[in-house]
């Protein structure tokens, strides 16, 4: 649904055809899919999905997220579960939580969250 | 029990009508052609048909007029076949048969008959995909389009399309698919202005015509804006409306006969 790019954000394309909400675009409720998710605008409310949750840079996320991996370069106030991984990029902020079962936080990251690692 | 209908607004030059006339004739399934210069004068039209005089619905025309009756289907009996005869399928001209025009030809003569459920938007009908556009407005609001009941987005003015997506996994629970794409300005979309388009492109190669502002799947919509709505075929809508996937099954002419997927 999304082509990926070599370092395999979901971001790096033009054109999207699964769920996306782009920069400047304000959503709030539920997103319910199979599919990858990829936010790079205000979203406030619940995301589950058995694909990927990428927030972009532009991406303002309030509330929970739970799918398969969650990638996120924007900024977070969340509950964020996912089954296989969690990455914050240096220029991604999260204040919440974070579960799943492998979390990389990268250099730069601002976090303020409770982060729980491994398989349980 | 044919019956034929043609939009006056759709050139159709005198030998070509010849041609498809004599080819119906040939196929035993010649009859009246009745015409209409308008959406209102198609539904008039439509209103006074019933299935005890008329078997077979068949437009004569290009792929907007087939949309148009398309649109207004709901006004037709669901044991009335609906079929299409492409005139553009003619364009090399009344002294070849194309491959493709002989299959409608045969198509119409055998009535193969698909069933196809339609969506609706609004008061009207599409079958495969539609696009909205907004008009500017003095005091402009974003767009609000509710997914679903569940989620609600609120967009600058853009271009709305939706798409019957029931050829994907989602085709169960999410079928109609939504792309919304900035527009430079709020000039109404006319569905034939490629040059027009492309002019703006090129003199203007940073605006924002075509990015992609939304992507999402559903299965109800409900749109709402202060504008003036209009779509591809530039009909024009309430400011508050839905579309959706809906339980009315169409018996559409098609190539080859096939039983509903979903």
């Amino acid at each position: 649904m999304f082509a990926k790019s070599q370092k395999g954000h979901i971001s790096e394309l033009v054109a999207y055809s699964g769920f996306y909400i782009g920069p400047e675009i304000q959503a709030n409720g539920q997103i319910n899919t199979d599919e990858d998710v990829y936010i790079d605008g205000k979203f406030t409310g619940e995301i589950s999905t058995e694909g990927v949750v990428e927030l972009g840079k532009n991406a303002i996320f309030g509330g929970t997220i739970k799918a398969r991996s969650v990638i996120l370069e924007g900024q977070a106030k969340a509950e964020i579960s996912a089954t296989e991984s969690i990455v914050i990029a240096g220029c991604g902020q999260l204040i919440g939580s974070a579960q799943s079962k492998n979390i990389s936080v990268d250099s730069g990251a601002l976090l303020k969250a409770d982060l729980t690692a491994g398989s349980s | 029990m044919y019956l034929y209908l043609k939009n006056t607004n759709t050139i159709l030059d005198d030998a070509t009508t010849i041609k498809i006339v004599a080819e119906l004739t040939k196929n035993h399934i010649a009859a009246e052609i009745k015409s209409f210069e308008s959406e209102a004068e198609l539904i008039s039209i439509l209103t006074t048909i019933s299935k005890s005089s008329t078997n077979t619905l068949v437009m004569i025309g290009n792929k907007q007029d087939f949309e148009t009756l398309i649109g207004q289907v709901g006004l037709v009996d669901s044991d009335i076949a609906i079929g299409f005869l492409d005139i553009n399928k003619f364009k090399n001209g009344p002294k070849i048969i194309s491959h493709d025009w002989q299959q409608q030809i045969e198509a119409l003569t055998h009535r193969r008959i698909k069933e196809t459920t339609v969506y609706s938007i609004g008061s009207r009908y599409f079958l495969d995909n539609i696009s909205l556009t907004f008009g500017a407005s003095s005091k402009p609001k974003p767009i609000l389009v509710t997914v679903d009941k569940v989620l609600d987005i609120h967009l600058p003015i853009c271009q709305l399309e939706f798409q019957n997506n029931t050829l994907d996994s989602f085709q169960g629970t999410k079928p109609i698919h939504l792309s919304a794409t900035a527009v430079s300005d709020n000039k109404p979309h006319q569905s034939n202005d490629l040059l027009g388009g492309l002019i703006r492109r090129i003199s203007s190669p940073n605006t924002n015509v075509n990015k992609q502002l939304t992507s999402l799947y559903g299965k109800l919509y409900l749109v709402e804006a202060n504008t003036r709505i209009t779509d591809n075929l530039n009909r024009e809508y309430k400011n508050s409306f839905y579309i959706g996937k809906t339980s009315k099954k169409i018996r559409l002419i098609s190539k080859k006969a096939s039983k509903q997927d979903e």
